[in-house]
């Protein structure tokens, strides 16, 4: 057990930087460096001297050009701006170091014979296959593991002070600037959740105050990523064990990483440890230039199919909390803070109660969460139909007749009242219109001049009227039915009078009668009946009228028609011509 | 004469209201302080991009209530369409397929362009140039393809 101030070195930084900048290529398959053009079209760029490659061609690799020239597609002008980026020594094939450029392109170079190839010799892919094999793989787990260790040191730092941190400064600041950059978010994420790993081990590991107390915060999380560690990081034992042997500070740090990387079968370690001995240095325009690189390179470095297969990977390997479970507790986190379901997506973001709640982390990402949201909402606002529907409507009349019971009094015409009530909530109700305010307060007004008397005997008529379901025996002030409440001549006594006179007839009223429920089927159903009945009888009725006049109009119709005939008779019988008085006189 | 409406005399609106009323008030506001905020070191045409999003925000509050959560009535939503709540016509087109999230009408009105092509920001983002951003001039989308 190592005490945790001596696990200040990480893995060489060197590694981790250079291997990041490895995309995954296929060393045999030819068809790819031709479709990309990489075959013996255009030589590969100058490997400048400011580069740091000290011994690098000073002239365009001899690559067999002249064959090709004529080929234009291949001799993109693009590739005119590809520079060399980095340089991999081979392990065990000394001169030769695989160069990697701006554009991600690989190409061999021999440092002694200066030569520069596009293809990979025979002899040398077995070397160069297993460089990028281990480094690919190290890739992503080096540099989080780096990241890790970086913040936990921030963290620790006031903690533990000078005993603490002994970091190769430069390399360091200049190390974190281009992780920085080539951090994507998820990465990012990736990497809090190695360094609470990091720290809960280390926590239960080693025994230490300082360490216990960065790690409090995270305590509750411990169990859980702790498992997920020895899940998902596999190969993080390797990273593990390089920061625990290294304990003898700038100069023990390649053997622990060679010794590490040995652990786990790596051929990394040599490779690294020659590179950090060897020429290749960086100076600081270099970096200047290599950061302006990582901007452009930034797509290519995302679209590693290392980065999208690792990241939903982890999600599911670290939630030891199953998905229906995350999805549960969200919505009873809803639940809880009474969100009302009818609020925006965006309005429930912004609301900083739900962002610190725990259980809004459960579910991985924004869009997990958008779905059981909408899932929620949807159940909710079924439910609230539900129960509104069951609810009983309150009539709107009754706040208002209360309100007008305690404020109206006669010295106040109506716009009087409502210009000095316009700001009660209850004067602006939607359900009941300003018409019906109006005409209830007018009404009740005028009833307050009433004769006490009047009201009095009005009050109990009201009283008499309303049916024994509704107002019994049983019946309290807090039960008084609605037909009672919503009545003017309720309100238009003053309390004092109205409450005995209330109490005195509930007291002398019958209990409520037995099967009440029964009674109001049976009740509704012969009403029912009846008013069939009297549909019928009333139909039979016009029916029989009809009929009557029908047979009316028909003999008035025959009369006329009688008449008719007759006159016509008579007509034809006293027919006159036109010959004259004279005439008509001599023939009658 | 046709009688004065005012708010007091108007008829209540449907069941629910109350449940959204906050909420559209809320973009009501916003709505107003768009209209009157400074023109200032601003385009000609971005002085209404704003107007442009909250409308397109609350069509999309509403046209969601209704379709998606199924949390307001039929009569409701009805009512909210004839007040000028939410855009009836962009709901229409909401609802066509291929046409899931557009931004504005102004968009897809192939006739107001000089190629007679849509606009800029109903282009699928696989189709741009990696790294484009685009913003368009009439409603300042930054991008409304179905598939986004």
């Amino acid at each position: 057990m190592e005490s945790p101030n001596k696990r200040l070195k990480p893995s060489p930084p060197e590694q981790a930087a250079d291997s990041a900048d490895f995309v995954s290529f296929d060393l045999d398959d030819d068809d790819n460096e031709d479709q990309y053009g990489y075959t013996n079209s255009t030589p590969p760029p100058e490997l400048s001297t400011s580069q740091g490659i000290s011994n690098a061609p000073s002239e365009a690799p001899r690559g067999p050009r002249g064959s090709n020239q004529r080929r234009d597609p291949r001799s993109d002008p693009r590739h005119a701006r590809d520079m060399p980026k980095s340089a991999h020594p081979l392990p065990g094939h000394e001169p030769w170091i695989l160069v990697r450029t701006k554009f991600g392109r690989y190409f061999m170079h021999n440092k002694e014979t200066k030569e520069s190839l596009w293809r990979t010799p025979p002899e040398l892919k077995d070397a160069v296959r297993e460089l990028q094999q281990g480094q690919a793989l190290e890739t992503e787990k080096a540099q989080n593991a780096r990241w890790a260790e970086e913040q936990l040191k921030v963290m620790r730092g006031p903690a533990t002070g000078a005993n603490g941190t002994k970091v190769a400064e430069g390399r360091g600041q200049r190390e974190e600037g281009r992780s920085r950059r080539r951090r994507s978010e998820s990465l990012q994420k990736e990497d809090e959740e190695a360094l609470m790993a990091e720290m809960a081990a280390e926590a239960e590991r080693v025994e230490e105050k300082d360490a216990r107390e960065a790690v409090k915060g995270v305590e509750g999380l411990q169990p859980k990523i702790l498992q997920a560690t020895e899940a998902g990081y596999g190969s993080d034992i390797s990273y593990e064990e390089v920061e625990v042997t290294d304990s003898e500070g700038e100069d023990g740090e390649d053997k622990a990483a060679r010794r590490a990387a040995a652990a786990v079968g790596q051929d990394v370690g040599a490779g690294k440890e020659e590179e950090e001995d060897g020429p290749v240095e960086f100076g600081e325009d270099d970096i200047a230039w290599q950061l302006a690189a990582m901007e452009q390179d930034q797509d290519q470095d995302m679209d590693q199919p290392d980065d999208e297969d690792e990241d939903p990977m982890d999600y599911s390997d670290e939630d030891d909390v199953s998905d229906q479970e995350a999805a549960l507790h969200f919505r009873t986190m809803l639940d809880d803070h009474n969100i009302s379901p009818f609020t925006p997506w965006d309005n429930l973001l912004n609301n900083e109660d739900i962002l610190y709640d725990d259980r809004h982390t459960l579910l991985p990402n924004t869009r997990t969460r958008k779905a059981v949201w909408e899932e929620w909402v949807k159940d909710t606002a079924a439910r609230l139909k539900e129960e509104r529907a069951k609810a009983e409507q309150q009539d709107p009349k009754i706040p208002y007749l209360a309100f007008l019971a305690e404020k109206a009094t006669p010295k106040l015409y109506w716009p009087e009242f409502k210009r000095k009530y316009k700001k009660e909530s209850i004067m602006n109700q939607r359900k009941l219109s300003d018409k019906d305010r109006e005409k209830l307060y007018r009404d009740h007004i005028s009833r307050l001049k009433l004769p006490e008397s009047t009201r009095k005997a009005d009050l109990a008529n009201l009283l008499s009227s309303i049916p024994l379901r509704a107002l019994n025996r049983s019946t309290t002030f807090d039960t008084l039915p609605s037909q009672l409440l919503g009545h003017l001549h309720f309100i238009s006594l003053p309390t004092p009078v109205r409450d005995p006179i209330i109490l005195k007839h509930i007291s002398t009223l019958p209990p409520v009668p037995a099967g009440e429920d029964d009674d109001e089927v049976r009740d509704v159903e012969g009403e029912k009946k009846r008013e069939k009945q009297e549909r019928a009888l009333a139909e039979r009725e016009r029916k029989v009228e009809e009929e009557r006049r029908k047979a009316e109009k028909e003999g008035r119709w025959a009369k006329r028609e009688a008449k008719e005939a007759e006159r016509e008779i008579r007509d034809a019988t006293l027919t006159v011509g036109n010959r004259g008085l004279r005439e008509q006189l001599r023939s009658g | 004469m046709p009688a004065i409406r005012t708010a007091k005399n108007r008829k209540p609106p449907p069941e629910g209201f109350e449940d959204i009323e906050d909420t559209l008030l809320e973009f009501q506001n916003k709505l107003k302080d768009a209209e009157n905020a400074s023109h200032e070191g601003k385009k000609k045409h971005e002085m209404l991009w704003p107007v442009f999003q909250i409308t397109h925000q609350r069509s999309r509050y509403i046209y969601d209530l209704y379709y998606e959560k199924e949390a307001i009535s039929k009569t409701l939503y009805d009512w909210l369409l004839k007040n000028n709540y939410a855009d009836a016509i962009l709901i229409a087109k909401w609802k066509k397929q291929g046409y899931e999230k557009l931004c504005c009408l102004r968009c897809i009105q192939t006739k107001e362009t000089n190629f007679n092509s849509t606009c800029i920001c109903r282009v699928p983002r696989e189709q741009l140039k990696e790294d484009q951003e685009i913003t368009c001039v009439s409603c300042g989308c930054r991008g409304c393809a179905s598939n986004d």
